[in-house]
């Protein structure tokens, strides 16, 4: 990819969590329509919208990112110019852990991109963190600095470390750039993954799948550059005596050197991981179960109900619980990161499911951690949650990094603001690609490319992104009646006689797409007329192609959020197929759609073209009048309005060729111009 | 009463106009009639029962009714023709 703008806005894009276009615009000194015309090259280079543009903004994936950065500019380019506090405590972190050589300030210096003084400066509050965890950061002329604790607790902080960089923006790519690991080695291990999932029957996390060889490269790292002899003990679970340790021992096969706790290890990090589905035998599976049982019995005791489906849910529990025993074995505090967000809203549940949990704590012989409360808190809640069967409408998956509880919660709270939406389940992302499941709506905690409606949600729904969704999702239903006609249809069919389904079929699909509109009532409408300001003016200098027309003069409008991008889309099929008759005067155009697709507010916009565009026909266009209409039709009285004024040879010219935006507004707002 | 159809492909905002303005027309020449304005796809429902069509599209198929060229209220050329037209229809 040889165009400079385009490398700086894959560059920005992988960078940011998201943008908006008028950001991009700002930031690149783009109109619109170039910056549609440079997110659209940027796809068709890549085969693929590895741009994602739609309602939520615009964004890349991280695997997008991740295909962008080899492809552009791995090897050729660095990305990143400066790194943020949180991200260089993390750098300084893996640099000391891995580097055997000689680490020195200005080493550190070079990984973080700042100077020696601030890397001092990250010391004194790096010291501090690794002081509560029983570690210290050395210095020795011989060696440099280096973290001091033992062996088991510096590979922990190793781990937590990436972990936490996988969490921020393109950390991934991050880690990659600053040479901690190659590609190569890192496809290796995820394809040694893959395969012990089937051989053993567990199905890791998509999250797992993309940390866990970044996770294991770096620790053999640490096992080959300190060869120290350590161990660790395990209490009460003989992990080397299970079905899985073998099988996972045997995909370090040819990693030489590797010591027997090394291998343990990296054993516990495939077996301490949050698992979608596990058949995990864990000795002396029975004491988890009664556990289950007993924490079950506890909550119905608290919550004074009784849970439906036990069976399922004791499943369900002990599924989570085998790998959050290993996590309690090996001391790693699960990542949870909606943990306060979850108490805070549902603090009753929280408390509750804290009192019962005794049972499994009785297990691993200390309490469960807030986290991990948080995530049973998560499995009842859903489960408490799950109501009748109501009639459906349409069909919508959930999807998130991992698909385990935080889906399963978001999951329920979906469907209980979407009773017509027939939730097929919540999965994680690769694990839905792999299940080919066609569905109407999908909704996600990560950013994900589909060709159907798809909405990118917190993990937790507060009030506030409740009703900003619900307004989003009902704009889409309403966006597609045609749908709306069949599946509501579908769902009645049982009730209809064989005889009557083919008119009722069409009354319906009548009735959905071919809603007639109210006869016209001058008495209502005559008096409100729309007041044009001197925004709803542009004057265009530039020529514009007639493809790019629509989203042009559309532009205006999406961005005093009059319009939804779907309003957009669908305007755009509509005039390039009937442009002809589109029509407010002569060669005045008027590009629009009904209201159902997406107009938010009635609102006008005027574009005067001082380089006319051409139609496919030769006509010149002169004027575009972009329009969002109104659902009780109040534009029309102001239509007219334009239609007599445009009528007027005189009127016409003047507003044509005059160049102060007030002189025209005056024009158009003049009293009487409708008669 | 007689009965006016005007179509357009959307059914909100041409057609609307145009309606608006031949209602006008007829109020101004004491011609009664029922004008609507619908869009293109639910036009075979009204059109049987309506005794003109004026069109705002590009028209392919032809209706048993008299249909006149709508695209001459919006633009203005030829629409004395037109209106005569339809007020002769409607007499």
């Amino acid at each position: 990819m040889k165009d400079a703008a385009k490398r700086e806005l894959l560059k920005y894009l992988i960078l940011k969590e998201g943008s908006a276009l008028n950001e991009i615009m700002l930031e690149f000194g783009l109109t619109k329509n170039e910056a549609i015309q440079l997110i659209n090259e940027i796809n068709s280079y890549f085969g693929s919208d590895v741009i994602i543009s739609n309602s939520q903004g615009i964004y890349m994936t991280e695997h997008s990112k991740m295909q962008c950065y080899k492809s552009v500019f791995y090897g050729q380019e660095k990305l990143f110019y400066s790194h943020d506090v949180k991200d260089r405590y993390n750098l300084i972190l893996i640099e000391l852990v891995l580097n055997k050589g000689f680490s020195s300030l200005q080493d550190l210096a070079n990984v973080c991109l700042v100077s020696k003084n601030t890397i001092l400066n990250d010391f004194k509050v790096i010291k501090e963190m690794l002081a509560e965890k029983g570690m210290s950061i050395n210095y020795s002329r011989k060696n440099g600095y280096s973290v001091l604790g033992p062996e088991f607790m510096v590979r922990n902080l190793l781990v937590e470390t990436i972990k936490d960089i996988f969490h921020s923006t393109a950390g991934r790519i991050m880690l990659n750039e600053k040479g901690f690991v190659t590609e190569s080695e890192i496809f290796l291990l995820r394809k040694r993954l893959e395969k012990v999932e089937t051989r053993i029957g567990i199905k890791l996390t998509d999250e797992q799948l993309e940390e866990l060889p970044y996770i294991l490269q770096m620790v053999i790292k640490r096992s080959y550059n300190f060869k120290d002899n350590w161990s660790f003990k395990i209490e009460k679970y003989d992990i080397k005596n299970t079905v899985e340790y073998p099988e996972i021992k045997n995909m370090f096969w040819d990693y030489e050197c590797l010591s027997e706790p090394d291998l343990l290890y990296l054993s516990l990090q495939v077996l301490a991981s949050n698992m979608v589905e596990s058949a995990l035998q864990i000795s002396n599976g029975d004491e988890i179960s009664l556990a289950a049982e007993r924490f079950i019995n506890n909550i119905e005791i608290y919550l004074a109900i009784e849970i439906a489906q036990k069976s399922l849910l004791k499943e369900k529990l002990i599924l989570h619980m085998g790998p959050a025993i290993y996590r309690n074995l090996i001391g790693f505090k699960i990542n949870n990161p909606l943990t306060e967000e979850f108490i805070e809203e549902y603090q009753e549940i929280y408390n509750i499911v804290l009192k019962s949990v005794r049972p499994f704590e009785e297990i691993i012989h200390h309490h469960l951690s807030k986290e991990e409360v948080v995530y049973l808190s998560m499995i009842v809640l859903s489960w408490v949650y799950q109501t009748e069967e109501t009639d459906k409408i349409f069909t919508g998956a959930v999807l998130c990094r991992s698909g385990t509880s935080i889906s399963k919660l978001l999951l329920t709270t979906l469907s209980s603001m979407f009773p017509e939406i027939d939730f097929i389940g919540a999965y994680a992302v690769r694990q839905f690609k792999e299940m080919q499941k066609n569905v109407d709506f999908i909704f996600t905690t990560v950013p994900y490319e589909s060709k159907q409606p798809t909405f990118l949600v917190p993990s937790i729904l507060d009030k506030d992104s409740r009703i900003r969704l619900k307004s989003q999702v009902n704009m889409e239903m309403q966006g597609d009646n045609r749908m709306v006609a069949r599946k509501l249809l579908e769902s009645i069919k049982d009730y209809i006689h064989v005889d009557h389904y083919h008119i009722v079929g069409k009354k319906m699909e009548a009735f959905f797409q071919n809603i007639i509109s109210d006869p016209v009532n001058e008495d209502e409408k005559q008096d409100e007329f729309f007041y044009f300001s001197i925004e709803n003016i542009s004057f265009v200098e530039k020529s514009i192609e007639w493809e790019y027309l629509v989203d042009f003069t559309m532009g205006e409008l999406f961005k005093r959020n009059s319009i939804s991008q779907h309003y957009i889309e669908e305007t755009k099929e509509a005039f390039y197929k009937d442009y002809e008759t589109m029509l407010i005067a002569q060669d005045i155009y008027l590009p629009h759609a009904r209201p159902e697709y997406g107009v938010i507010k009635m609102d006008f916009q005027i574009h005067i073209f001082n380089s006319p565009v051409r139609t496919p026909s030769g006509n010149q266009v002169k004027v575009v009048v972009a329009l969002a209409p109104d659902v009780n039709q109040k534009h029309v009285s102001t239509l007219i309005r334009l239609n007599n004024l445009f009528l007027d040879n005189e009127l016409r010219l003047q507003i044509i060729n005059e160049n102060n935006k007030h002189a025209i507004t005056q024009i158009l707002n003049m009293e009487g111009a409708e008669e | 009463m007689k009965k006016v159809i005007v179509a357009c492909g959307s059914g909100v905002a041409t057609s609307q106009t145009v309606a608006s303005k031949v209602k006008r027309v007829l109020e101004e020449k004491k011609v009664r009639a029922d004008v609507q304005a619908v869009d293109i796809k639910s036009l075979e429902n009204y059109i049987k029962s309506s005794d003109v069509y004026i069109s705002i599209t590009k028209n392919t198929k032809e209706y048993d009714i008299p249909t006149l060229n709508g695209i001459a209220f919006l633009t203005g050329m030829g629409i004395e023709q037109e209106t005569q037209k339809l007020l002769d229809l409607l007499k």
